[in-house]
């Protein structure tokens, strides 16, 4: 066997990959708040639970923002442990909107650990709307919110560890797409040169492709029982994603289902370009324009700042790379093992 | 006639494999699922990573097994 350099690449990004996505801590972040809905003019103690904090090692300060941009400071904070801690805020008798009801952002913030926010989790109910006097009573002043400098992954809600999987779910999909690009570009040079051996490899890439893709499926299956609580929901990008496997599964068929060499080679090269055709829409632009629960899509592309930061993207490339040069070294297996097959079946006759 | 009908039921021995293939995945969803669902919830998640990272495992190493069945094939011959 010889390794050339992509191959030690591979290997070199891949465990990269594997170390520093899961050796990287997240950054320390509120799991929960209780009780999560008050009443105005009272004194209210919240508890404060946290993940990869140290409430104990510096000083805390906590705050209540509303979404208007007005905020109040805890005058007392209690820390229990590293992981708990109960802040008391006197909250005034009015809120500084023009509705009734207003749900608050819990923002902690201390040296060592940053700041932290918990958006839009307590509701606040007051009886009278007087929104002069609430923003009286309320600071407008921004104050200065620690940042963190040590290198981890954000730390976002209901998501929490499984971030991560933006390395080992998301890439394989990404590299599904290149090894698709790869094999529609063998199939349009075949349907140009009727060059067998370019029929093959895109047949050995879609085939690779398809293990990704199902590979895909499947771990996206289990998060979704951890993150929504079913192995699989209507979901526009979910079925658009099983759909577009089904595609494949009929590019496989219609392979297994002709005799005829060229005539299998020709009919499924120009499937295989208007497959690519069809599924890029289905995964990559319906799934924008509707509501979906995936996180990267109704609306939001996965790129924007909201959803990727530059931690998570220097592992998620190295991820991608690595996941498309593994999917071609499988494929250039499968491709070279189909030609010695043929050899060998053509040396019988 | 029960001959036909029995011969009909054979798999050729790469289906057997994908079948096995498919039986694992299903007895490994059923066994996380079994398997209190704190465990998995448990420290941020994380093992649901480890889960995610097991299966890419296994599926790359299945399709290396079948291309390495396929090769020793050619060899046999």
């Amino acid at each position: 066997m010889q390794l050339s350099w992509w191959k030690l690449l591979c290997i070199v990004l891949l465990a990269y990959v594997l170390v520093i996505g899961l050796v990287t801590p997240l950054k320390p972040g509120i799991l929960k708040i209780s009780p999560e809905r008050i009443k105005t003019g009272q004194t209210v103690d919240i508890e404060i639970s946290g993940y990869n904090t140290h409430y104990k090692s510096s000083n805390q300060v906590a705050y209540l923002k509303a979404s208007t941009g007005y905020l109040i400071q805890a005058k007392e904070i209690k820390v229990i442990d590293d992981n708990n801690m109960v802040a008391s805020f006197d909250v005034p008798q009015f809120l500084p909107t023009s509705n009734s009801i207003e749900q608050l952002s819990v923002i902690t913030s201390s040296e060592k650990d940053g700041s932290s926010v918990m958006p839009s989790r307590l509701i606040v109910a007051q009886d009278s709307v007087q929104l002069e006097m609430g923003k009286n009573l309320w600071s407008i002043k921004e104050p200065t919110f620690f940042g963190i400098k040590k290198y981890s992954f954000p730390f976002r809600n209901i998501l929490y560890e499984t971030i991560r999987n933006t390395f080992f779910h998301v890439s394989l999909w990404f590299a599904m797409f290149a090894l698709l690009g790869i094999s529609v570009y063998h199939s349009i040079r075949y349907l140009y040169k009727s060059d067998l051996l370019d029929d093959w490899k895109a047949y050995s890439q879609v085939r690779t492709a398809i293990l990704f893709g199902v590979l895909g499926l499947i771990t996206g299956s289990i998060w979704a029982k951890y993150t929504w609580g079913t192995w699989w929901t209507n979901d526009i990008k979910l079925n658009m994603a099983a759909l577009s496997m089904l595609i494949y599964f009929g590019y496989l068929i219609i392979r297994a289902g002709i005799e005829d060499p060229d005539k299998k080679a020709r009919i499924s090269a120009s499937f295989n370009v208007f497959a690519l055709v069809a599924v890029i829409p289905l995964i990559f632009v319906l799934p924008r324009l509707t509501d979906s629960l995936h996180p990267g899509n109704g609306g939001n592309p996965a790129f924007g700042s909201e959803d990727m930061d530059n931690s998570l993207r220097m592992v998620f490339y190295p991820a991608v790379i690595s996941f498309i040069l593994l999917g071609i070294w499988l494929s250039q297996l499968v491709f070279r093992s189909d030609v010695l097959s043929h050899k060998s079946e053509s040396a019988e006759i | 006639m029960s001959k036909i009908f029995k011969n009909k039921l054979k798999f050729a021995p790469e289906m057997k494999y994908n079948i096995a293939f498919i039986m694992i995945l299903v007895s490994a969803q059923n066994m996380l699922a079994q398997s209190s669902q704190s465990f998995m919830t448990s420290g941020g998640k994380i093992n649901v990573v480890f889960a995610v990272i097991f299966i890419v495992f296994i599926g790359i190493i299945y399709y290396l097994i079948r291309i390495d069945r396929k090769i020793s094939k050619l060899e046999n011959k």
